[in-house]
């Protein structure tokens, strides 16, 4: 079922842009622009419920509430709920989007590795999934799977010569882009607001983690991922800069972050 | 705000599990296993090792590597060459082994693909076929002889008439290619991938293969030319078998198709139902198949069947045979390989749990 609903409409997908351009790496890049415009929609409620939540942080009657009960946790959890029913405002609707985007992220991953077929076990399920009324799988295979440097069904190493070890370029560029994506939708502390440690500490923990996370991914799966990972973080940024509201500023870590003057980056 | 925060760190953290367990190794591999079989021993991949077992009894002698990893992963049968069994990996490693512990005697690090079936070995070389589209003859001390070059994914084993090896290609191509020094002969475009070893006949005259774009071809050793082409319902995966003049042939379909050797000419479709991918080999007065469903199909020249033996798992591995002894590798079966007599009954089983 997963297989013929999620899976095999991607590989097709996959596979159509492929026959049009020859190259797995430029019919990957096409693929991953084409299927984060398709989410666009979900993108963009994801982030405006996520700036909306922002925004409530500045909210008097929120800051209010949270020195009120700031020794009382259950009740300032109450309080907020309150807060949010009386704004309109779900803590939950940022979540949604991410959650069905998941079965998406799995299903796309899925169709990138049985579209690499590097074995024949891969191949006999990379060919079942072909629609014959739409390709022609024998005429696609094999894929041309090169792209600049790399084969999309290896691990990325950039060798130079000189160099006993490669150089995982991937790996390092989807940590870059990872952070920035995480980093430019992350706002400054509002001045005067209540400390929150544990929700900064959450913050911080996520810029920190998820780079590093997507970068082991990156560095661990096939090239083809990595790209994959490294054109949706671009697209995301490019997504996130359409809204208007992110903060470049953050993109650089402040020595301490504490005692510096908050200014809102350079808010477009 | 907190709740939201907790819930995005355990999402990605869910999102990185559910990635990286679809995913064992770097490229997700995943394929099925060869045997190869002597008069004595047997010969098989369970993945992450390379098992030596006793031809009359199935226990085994060796094991190899001592310590399997994850990350290594073999699925070309293993082939013997004197007194060395020659196995390649998926990571692009050559190994020789000493054919009585297990001993690692050299290595051939060359290629940078997987050996996806196992090598050619000719009176004097070693000639072994890798995904990164390379040809490597070595000699059996490991030293490279020559290389021929395609660049397309080189997996089924070559074969060879003692002057000119025949090495089937994904890139639609089957090239001859002279044993002595790699250089190319004549190659011959099929229109298809080959991933299928080719047949050649008794008198080294005529090749024998099928490819994914469903044809089953005929072609002159001399020039490459085709001889005659029949196009099937499906892929052919495997390579087909010769029982007097005539050819077996299984494909996707889960057909056995029976053709004249010499025309091509349909004698009869056989259908087993089930698909099949691994090669045949003929036993006593049959030519036994084994097909996805597990079924290990025994057709006789008249084009009648019958199943003599069902097992758990696919087989997709090509089938061997020796000493009156069928040995059918299993994928995802609870059993890797057993030994059946011709008439379907188990002789013994070699399985995971197995000691």
């Amino acid at each position: 079922m997963w297989d013929k609903i999620i899976i095999a409409p991607f590989i097709n997908f996959l596979l159509w842009i492929y026959s049009l351009v020859g190259n797995l790496g430029v019919a990957i890049i096409l693929f991953t622009v084409a299927t984060r415009l398709l989410l666009y929609p979900l993108t963009m409620k994801q982030i405006k419920s996520s700036q909306a939540m922002q925004e409530l942080t500045k909210n008097k009657k929120y800051l209010d509430i949270q020195e009120k009960y700031k020794n009382d946790k259950e009740r300032l959890a109450q309080e907020q709920m309150n807060l949010y029913k009386e704004l309109g405002v779900s803590p939950f609707a940022s979540c949604l989007p991410t959650l069905i985007q998941f079965p998406i992220i799995i299903g796309l991953y899925q169709a990138l590795i049985q579209t690499v077929a590097s074995s024949p076990l891969d191949l006999l399920k990379l060919i079942r999934h072909i629609y014959p009324f739409f390709l022609n799988a024998s005429s696609l295979i094999p894929l041309n799977t090169k792209f600049l440097w790399m084969d999309m069904g290896q691990v990325e190493r950039l060798y130079i010569p000189g160099l006993s070890f490669g150089i995982p370029t991937l790996a390092i560029v989807v940590v870059i882009t990872t952070y920035i994506s995480t980093k430019i939708i992350t706002p400054p502390p509002t001045p005067g607001a209540p400390a929150n440690d544990q929700s900064a500490m959450m913050t911080n923990m996520m810029n920190i983690y998820m780079p590093l996370l997507m970068g082991w991914l990156a560095w661990t799966l096939s090239s083809g991922l990595a790209l994959y990972f490294v054109t949706t973080n671009l697209v995301q940024i490019a997504q996130y800069a359409i809204t208007g509201k992110v903060y470049w500023g953050n993109i650089i870590p402040k020595i301490n972050s504490a005692s510096t003057t908050n200014k809102p980056g350079k808010k477009k | 705000m907190k709740n939201k925060k907790i819930f995005v760190v355990i999402s990605i953290l869910l999102l990185g599990i559910m990635l990286t367990s679809c995913s064992s190794n770097a490229t997700a591999t995943n394929s099925w296993g060869g045997v190869s079989a002597t008069e004595t021993d047997v010969y098989v991949t369970n993945a992450t090792s390379i098992l030596s077992l006793k031809a009359d009894s199935g226990n085994v002698t060796w094991t190899y590597p001592e310590k399997a990893a994850a990350t290594r992963l073999f699925y070309a049968a293993p082939v013997v060459a004197g007194d060395q069994v020659i196995v390649g990996d998926y990571k692009g490693l050559l190994v020789s082994l000493g054919i009585r512990d297990g001993k690692e005697l050299w290595t051939f690090d060359g290629a940078k693909g997987h050996y996806v079936y196992s090598p050619l070995i000719t009176t004097d070389k070693i000639i072994a076929q890798n995904a990164d589209g390379h040809i490597y003859a070595l000699d059996f001390s490991g030293n490279l002889q020559w290389t021929f070059t395609a660049g397309n994914p080189f997996w089924a084993t070559p074969v060879t008439d003692g002057t000119t090896i025949y090495a089937p290609c994904l890139d639609h191509f089957l090239y001859a290619i002279s044993l002595a020094d790699g250089k190319l002969v004549w190659k011959t475009d099929l229109t298809g991938s080959l991933v299928a070893s080719p047949l050649l006949s008794a008198d080294n005259s005529t090749l024998y293969i099928g490819s994914l774009d469903k044809s089953v071809v005929a072609i002159n050793t001399t020039d490459g030319s085709i001889g005659w082409t029949y196009k099937a319902d499906s892929g052919i995966w495997s390579t087909p078998v010769l029982a007097e003049d005539q050819l077996f042939v299984g494909d996707e379909s889960g057909k056995v198709l029976i053709l004249k050797a010499a025309d091509g000419s349909l004698v009869k479709p056989v259908d087993v139902k089930s698909p099949i991918i691994g090669t045949g080999v003929i036993m006593k007065d049959s030519v036994i198949f084994g097909d996805e469903a597990g079924e290990v199909v025994s057709v006789k020249k008249d084009g009648s069947h019958v199943i003599i033996s069902t097992l758990s798992g696919n087989l997709y591995s090509n089938l061997v045979v020796n000493n009156d002894q069928l040995y059918v590798h299993t994928t995802s079966g609870t059993k890797v390989l057993v030994a059946l007599n011709s008439d379907g009954n188990e002789i013994w089983n070699y399985s995971t749990s197995s000691k």
